[in-house]
């Protein structure tokens, strides 16, 4: 009685106060499980303001407007169902869960695109592919995860700059590096540091900020990015706020590092004083005998590779110049909102030590995602990266004793002092008779040019997105984004007064650098979509977007430092070398359009067109135009198809289309006077050729691909395709009476070839128990099809760029092997017959054998991808991924000075492969006999060619989520350990990290990369 | 609908905009460097004419190969040891490929396509009064004497001696306009080249200016250079002419440098006598690399990290030591490497005379040079003057020992002045070239390689076998520029 007096009185209540405004409440639950889902949408049908979510038990409440007649229910995954009211109070609502939509959508050019229904070459990379492995910036993890990516060295220096390739290098002297879009802002990208170090534009990011990755690789999907696309861009997508209960993460996890591998092995104490004793036994042979002999031979060793002194202290350099370093990180998060505003905020804090001693990076990261709906019509939001990245690096390659690890590999020995008795650093070039100190003067310790040598790079950046969208009409959509990119540099390169360049250069020598890049972007698109006579479905883009990017630089130098103890420019007492400043810019203006048809979404075609002017090209070549067109056809929809049920999806793509690539160089299209002091006026000249012809190179990719799914567990896609580079910019040899050597043209072209290859199957889905695995394969084959005469050859050392060849040919002088009878190397000199053919004359000097392309021998590989892994066993998963490559060649520069056979560098160390040298008559081989002076060893050589075949284990995860019942009572959500691992091992025959070559197959003496283990906790709550 | 007809209003217009005014908007300009096409007023005129100079001073003209390609070809200057100091300048081993030493060829037509850019657009330079004009004037007349001094140097590096056959060797592309990249053009002869920078020079003269001027060519340093061409051709009429009127002429604003100055005189720029250096200063190098690719640095045997590679042989040293008391000897030190004692040229101690050697004009064409010409020229000149070339000699001879009696000049006595005077300053083997004198390198301090067909040297290649007493083209040129052959002996 109660009750219904209760119901009477609200009605009336409701119908006589709200007038209209019903409510009505209800359960949403899984159609098949019948568990409650929470957070699904209840909207109510035309009504956009009037929106609720249900809660953790999926109830929901919501008050009908006057007038409203229906809810809609929905969720991420199920069916939404509209659900007229009819008077009731209660609803409940069972989902039914939705494949297609499952279908997972995800980030292309200016918009989004649904898995299944995108006629472009794209791969994602979803965030907990990433997650938890434990790098400074998401491209080193990429590697193995998607085919048609190739991630080059990378130095084992934190922070250090990877080189990443898509379907291969398309191009000679432009930039070979994709182009990053985040959150559909072209960002800076590229190298910046000036700092003698390398560093990665992409540091900024915290990985743990980026919901997902999507590489374009073909022309319909890249195309709309014009004049930069030609190598491919990748999109980053940071993660957004999601409505519902605000929820917090907090994540912290900590890691060693040492080197991944070891590297160059060294002969031991004992080996290298047998092997120089042997070597100068050897050489002394040729004059003396016996006692003589003896005397001489012990005077040699005793000179060049000495006794250890009582009074030096003596160390391994690996274990003084090197340590196990640690990694620490931190991350909170919040994320949260309702169906008007949503927001993501997050802050992490990550500390890297180097192995190297010394050496760092550091960064501060903030990440802020903000959307709200004003009403039914506008959308406003704005995206905010922020990071402070402190970075200490070294030289890298040949740089001697200023690159620890290249004076460890190469010019210490274990006879080399490291500190006198007294504990202070032993300096060498004492003037005595021991060739460490009889007058090389290049000689330095590192550990002390380690520490008096500066090498910071200090970066703070902003990347600030403000964004609107508006619904004019049902249909009709628009969106206009700002970008602003902004980093402010902070370099500084010296050398203290101790150090040998310091005393060069004067008394100390230190530079300033500061740099500020800007990138402003303003883009703003129309969108509009319609579905004609049911079947037909059409949208189409239209928009603008104006880019400029400038580059401020100020460089300061000054040498006779005053203290050691502060460092500033205030402490150094004279100006060394040109003070200036300067700004340069780059603006790309653009139309870009979009138009996509479908037919019972089952034929697609699409359609992509921009128009760019840019700045860097002369008026009458400034605007370049940028095309694709593709077409999918799904045909598992077909009618004929519908009975095969082991079929779950087949269906072709094809696409066509242009993009290019802008002169690396701003201005090169109009002459300009370089000023410099004459005297105390000034002058100015023409010093560089600049050319008003010079326009894009371009790139032409057909791309072809089958993709499938069988038995509702194998999915299969295999893409071909081609892409030729036209217009290479090239510089051109001329003569020298025009003014210059050489300019700057559009000669030549290049073409890549590829096939690529993915297949991911899903073993066992059960409740309990996933298993997954996956394996990718890209093979590609690059050719230079023109270059600017026929037979040009572009001498590239140690490549040569001809015709017919791959960029990456090596050419160099061809290794003949050791003569088994004298131990004498061998080197063939290649003598051109009329009839192109070569005669192969046997010599024994480099010097006597000349250059040549050595056949067949590339830095491409024949293929490479990856190969993965995932098992989960209710709250315990595991994943692994290995990467492969092989088929190509690397040059490894470290060779000719550690295996100089005795050669004039006999006081530096001595590498394992020397155990294998040749002794007596009849010896089979490769390494020649031990012989001073015969620098056999010493010059470069196909010796140095090694196969560079590998498969590695790169990363493995194991992760175990805490039964919830634990976590609820610390009064967390969900409380999760990891650990994580990268470059765990590596099958190679190579004696060297497979990955410390770049993306060429050469090997620079660079830090090898370093193997990370980490062990990490999240808490959510 | 009314609200929907304001919003697709307002993005109409938002989208409208973007397209006004954007052409400007594509053009952009580094902010370290200035448009040619904005070369505009008188002082951005003077600025491109320094331009010239900066660029010859760079080290791979006049800083470094051009000077050694004057000395250590010759006899006065050789390496202290075998390895260092340009071995193979100094050894004659040049080759199209290997060490050609292209650099002098390309930065010379740089300067000319930098004189001649800058002749086409000279016409446009505003000038107000007639001080600007004459300002204006002298500007054109140092663009055609820097570009008639590039075709000289061409023609005596890349042809053989003028004297040898009239002129008849190939010479220089005669650089009068702007060429295009990738444009055939051949090489005219040494005659037609040194015609070609006559006549430039001839032009050049009265539109110059007459102030001293020591960092840039005025009215006396195209003088002088055009009476050091005629010496070269061996129209000793025309260079005694030239030379004589300079040192006759009141108005000429410069004297030699006293006894009593001429230590110090080295250690500073813009001296009494100095018709034309190269400036150099602390922001502004031979090289970019802080000065050590001078040839300065060959040179100098100071302390820290320069290196004495260069020294005077002991035939040079033999003469200057016949008087002991020649002010010269202020220019010799002794030094002690690894055992050896040795003496060497500290001439060259570096702009601000502290032995920053690294900071150091190249000097191009000073009084003395003058006085010299004008002596031997007065002796070889078909009507021979012996009282001016005794009185122009002696001038030089007092300045070194103000004891020294006058004598009677001969010919051999000019050149041995002008041997101890211009040490170092790029002369001696040219000297030897224009007058088809055999060159004696084959004494016990030679650091030649054992076999070196170079110990005796006949820059005449008369025996034809010296081929590399002219330079090579670079292959690279020869590849990119079909029309202009390679020199004879070498392989092409």
């Amino acid at each position: 009685m109660k009750r219904i007096f209760s119901i009477a009185f609200l009605t009336l209540f409701s119908m006589g106060i709200a007038l209209g405004q019903t409510k009505v409440t209800g359960k949403v639950t899984d159609l098949n499980t019948g568990e409650p889902v929470s957070y699904a949408s209840v909207a109510v049908k035309g009504y956009n303001t009037a929106g609720t979510f249900t809660d953790d038990n999926g109830n929901y409440t919501i008050n009908m407007p006057e007038g409203s007649t229906a809810i809609i229910v929905s969720y991420m995954g199920y069916k939404t169902q509209e659900i007229t009211v009819n008077s009731r109070s209660i609803i409940d609502v069972a989902l039914e869960s939705d494949i297609a939509q499952i279908e997972e959508t995800f980030v292309v050019a200016y918009g989004t695109a649904t898995r299944g229904k995108y006629s472009g070459a794209a791969t994602v990379i979803k965030a907990d592919k990433i997650q938890d492995i434990p790098v400074v910036s998401f491209e080193q993890a990429l590697t193995g995860n998607t085919p048609g990516i190739q991630i080059g060295s990378s130095s084992g220096l934190p922070g250090s700059f990877p080189e990443i390739r898509i379907r291969g290098a398309g191009s000679i002297n432009a930039e070979n590096d994709p182009l990053y879009i985040i959150d559909g802002v072209p960002a800076i990208s590229g190298d910046l540091s000036t700092a003698n170090t390398t560093t990665s534009s992409m540091n900024f990011l915290n990985p743990s900020d980026i919901e997902s990755i999507t590489i374009l690789k073909d022309a319909a999907a890249a195309a709309l990015y014009g004049s930069r696309a030609a190598n491919g861009v990748v999109l980053v997508t940071t993660k957004k706020g999601k409505a519902g209960k605000t929820q917090f993460r907090f994540k912290a996890d900590m890691g060693l590092s040492d080197f991944a591998f070891n590297n160059f092995p060294l002969a031991s104490d004992a080996e290298t004083e047998m092997l120089h004793r042997e070597a100068w036994t050897n050489y002394g042979s040729l004059q003396y005998t016996g006692i003589q002999l003896e005397q001489y031979v012990n005077g040699q060793v005793e000179m060049y590779y000495p006794a250890k002194q009582p009074e030096y202290v003596y160390v391994d350099w690996r274990k003084e110049l090197f340590r196990t370093a640690v990694t620490q990180n931190y991350e909170l998060s919040v994320s949260g909102g309702d169906e008007k505003t949503r927001f993501f905020l997050s802050g992490s804090y990550n500390k890297n030590e180097a192995v190297t001693k010394g050496r760092y990076f550091d960064r501060i990261s903030a990440s802020m995602n903000f959307e709200h709906k004003v009403n039914q019509y506008i959308t406003l939001g704005v995206g905010f990266q922020y990071s402070y990245t402190d970075q200490s690096g070294h030289q890298e390659g040949g740089a001697a004793y200023d690159n620890p690890w290249w004076a460890a590999m190469s010019f210490l020995t274990w006879r080399w002092p490291a500190y006198n008795a007294d504990g202070t650093y032993w300096t060498g070039f004492n003037g005595g008779t021991k060739a460490y100190d009889t007058g090389n003067s290049s000689y330095r310790n590192p550990l002390l040019n380690n520490d008096t040598q500066i090498t910071t790079s200090a970066q703070t950046r902003l990347l600030m997105k403000p964004w609107a969208e508006i619904n004019i009409i049902e249909g009709l959509k628009a969106k206009t984004i700002f970008g602003y990119d902004g980093i402010y540099m902070h370099d500084r390169f010296g050398w203290l007064p101790d150090h040998a360049n310091g005393q060069a250069y004067g008394d100390g020598f230190l530079t300033v650098k500061k740099h500020e890049y800007s990138k402003l972007v303003s883009s703003s698109t129309l969108n509009y979509s319609k579905t004609f006579a049911g079947d037909h479905n059409l949208s189409a883009m239209a928009g603008w977007e104006a880019e400029k990017q400038s580059n401020y630089h100020d460089y300061m130098g000054k040498i006779d430092m005053a203290s050691t103890k502060v460092i500033s420019m205030a402490m150094l007492a004279n100006v060394y070398g040109d003070v200036t400043d300067y700004n340069d810019e780059s603006t790309l203006l653009s139309f870009i359009s979009s138009m996509n048809y479908n037919y019972l979404s089952k034929y697609f075609l699409s359609a992509t067109y921009r128009r760019d002017g840019s700045s860097r090209l002369a008026e009458k070549n400034r605007w370049g135009d940028f095309w694709s067109i593709s077409g999918l056809w799904r045909i598992k929809s077909e009618n004929f198809m519908q009975d095969i049920n082991w079929l779950d999806n087949l269906q072709l793509r094809v696409s066509y289309g242009v993009s290019g690539t802008l002169p690396t160089s701003w201005y090169y299209h109009k002459p300009f006077y370089n000023f410099e002091p004459y005297g105390t006026s000034g002058s100015f000249y023409i010093s560089s050729a600049d050319n008003p012809e010079l326009t894009w190179e371009k790139n032409f990719t057909t791309n072809i691909a089958v993709e499938s799914k069988l038995f509702n567990r194998v999915n299969f896609s295999v893409d071909f395709y081609i892409k030729r580079t036209k217009d290479l910019l090239l510089p051109a040899t001329t003569s020298a009476i025009s003014g210059y050597t050489s300019y700057l043209r559009n000669i030549g072209s290049m073409k890549n070839t590829g096939v690529e290859l993915d297949i991911n199957v899903d073993i066992i889905k059960t409740k309990d128990i996933t298993w997954t695995a996956g394996i990718n394969w890209t093979a590609n084959k690059n050719r230079i099809t023109e270059l600017s005469y026929e037979d040009e050859e572009i001498l590239d050392s140690p490549y040569m760029l001809k015709k017919g060849y791959s960029y990456n040919q090596f050419y160099t002088r061809e290794y003949a092997g050791v003569n088994p009878q004298t131990g004498q190397v061998q080197f063939y000199r290649n003598n051109k017959l009329p009839d192109g053919t070569y005669n192969k004359e046997i010599v024994n000097s480099a010097s006597d054998a000349n250059n040549i392309i050595i056949e067949g021998k590339t830095g491409d590989p024949k293929g490479y991808g990856g190969i993965t892994t995932g098992f989960r066993y209710k709250n315990l998963s595991i994943g692994l991924l290995f990467n492969y490559m092989y088929g190509h060649y690397v040059f490894d520069q470290a060779q000719d000075q550690m295996s100089v056979d005795g050669g004039t560098s006999f006081y530096r160390s001595i590498s394992k492969d020397q155990l294998r040298r040749w002794q007596k008559p009849g010896d089979i081989t490769d390494v020649p006999r031990r012989m001073p002076y015969d620098r056999a060893g010493y010059y470069n050589s196909s010796r140095m060619l090694l196969k560079g075949d590998f498969i590695r284990l790169k990363s493995i995860t194991v992760s175990y989520n805490l039964p919830q019942s634990w976590a609820k009572k610390v009064k967390l959500e969900d409380v999760r350990i990891y650990a994580a691992g990268n470059n765990i091992f590596a099958v190679t025959g190579l004696y060297f990290d497979p990955e410390l070559p770049d993306s060429r197959g050469f090997s620079n003496r660079q830090t090898p990369p370093v193997r990370t283990i980490s062990f990490g906790i999240e808490l959510s709550f | 609908m009314k609200k929907y007809n304001t919003i697709t209003v307002m993005t109409l217009l938002a989208f409208a905009v973007m397209f006004t005014s954007c052409s400007d908007f594509l053009d952009t300009n580094p902010t370290d460097r200035l448009p040619a096409d904005q070369v505009e007023t008188l002082s951005d005129a003077e600025k491109v004419v320094n331009g010239f100079y900066i660029n010859m001073k760079w080290n791979d003209y006049y800083g470094t190969p051009l000077m050694l390609l004057g000395e250590t070809r010759g006899d006065d200057l050789r390496p202290r040891l075998e390895t260092n100091g340009y071995p193979q300048i100094y050894n004659y081993e040049f080759t199209p490929s290997n060490y050609s030493y292209s650099g002098i060829w390309s930065t010379a037509y740089n300067v000319i396509m930098n004189t001649n850019v800058f002749l086409n657009i000279w016409e446009n330079i505003p000038a107000a009064s007639d001080d600007e004009t004459a300002q204006k004037n002298d500007l054109k007349g140092q663009a055609l004497t820097v570009r008639a001094f590039c075709h000289f140097d061409l023609a005596r590096v890349y042809g053989y001696p003028y004297q040898k056959d009239n002129g008849a060797s190939l010479g220089a592309v005669i650089g009068n306009r702007k060429f295009n990249p990738g444009e055939q053009v051949e090489r005219s002869s040494v005659q037609k080249t040194y015609e070609f920078a006559i006549q430039d020079l001839t032009e050049a003269l009265p539109l110059l200016s007459t102030d001293k001027n020591h960092g840039n060519f005025n009215y006396w340093g195209a003088k002088g250079l055009l009476a050091r061409v005629y010496l070269y051709m061996g129209d000793y009429d025309n260079a005694f002419k030239h030379a004589d009127e300079i040192l006759t002429d009141l108005d000429n604003p410069y004297r030699l440098i006293l006894n009593s100055e001429y230590a110090d005189s080295w250690g500073k720029p813009d001296s009494p006598e100095t018709m034309l250096e190269l400036l150099t200063t602390a922001f502004s190098h031979i090289d970019d690399n802080g000065g050590v690719d001078s040839w300065y640095y060959v040179l100098w045997h100071g302390a820290g990290f320069s290196a004495g590679r260069l020294i005077p042989t002991d035939a040079w040293f033999a003469i200057l030591d016949e008087d002991p008391d020649d002010v010269r000897h202020s220019l010799i030190q002794s030094a002690t490497d690894e055992g050896v004692n040795f003496r060497w040229l500290a001439k060259f101690c570096g702009n601000n005379g502290d032995g920053d050697f690294k900071i150091n004009n190249p000097m191009i064409m000073r009084l003395s040079e003058i006085y010299l010409i004008a002596a031997e020229a007065a002796l070889m000149k078909p009507a021979i003057n012996q009282s001016k070339a005794d009185y122009y000699l002696h001038e030089i001879r007092k300045r070194a020992n103000p004891a020294a009696a006058q004598i009677t000049a001969t010919v051999d006595d000019v050149l041995k002045e002008r041997r101890k005077e211009f040490i170092g300053e790029g002369h001696r083997y040219f000297d030897l070239g224009r007058l088809g004198l055999t060159i004696d390198r084959n004494t016990p301090d030679n650091k030649l390689p054992a076999g070196s067909d170079y110990k005796i040297v006949d820059p005449w290649n008369r025996g034809g076998n010296q081929f590399q007493v002219v330079l090579p083209l670079s292959s690279n040129e020869r590849t990119s520029n079909r029309a202009a052959f390679q020199n004879p002996g070498y392989p092409d």
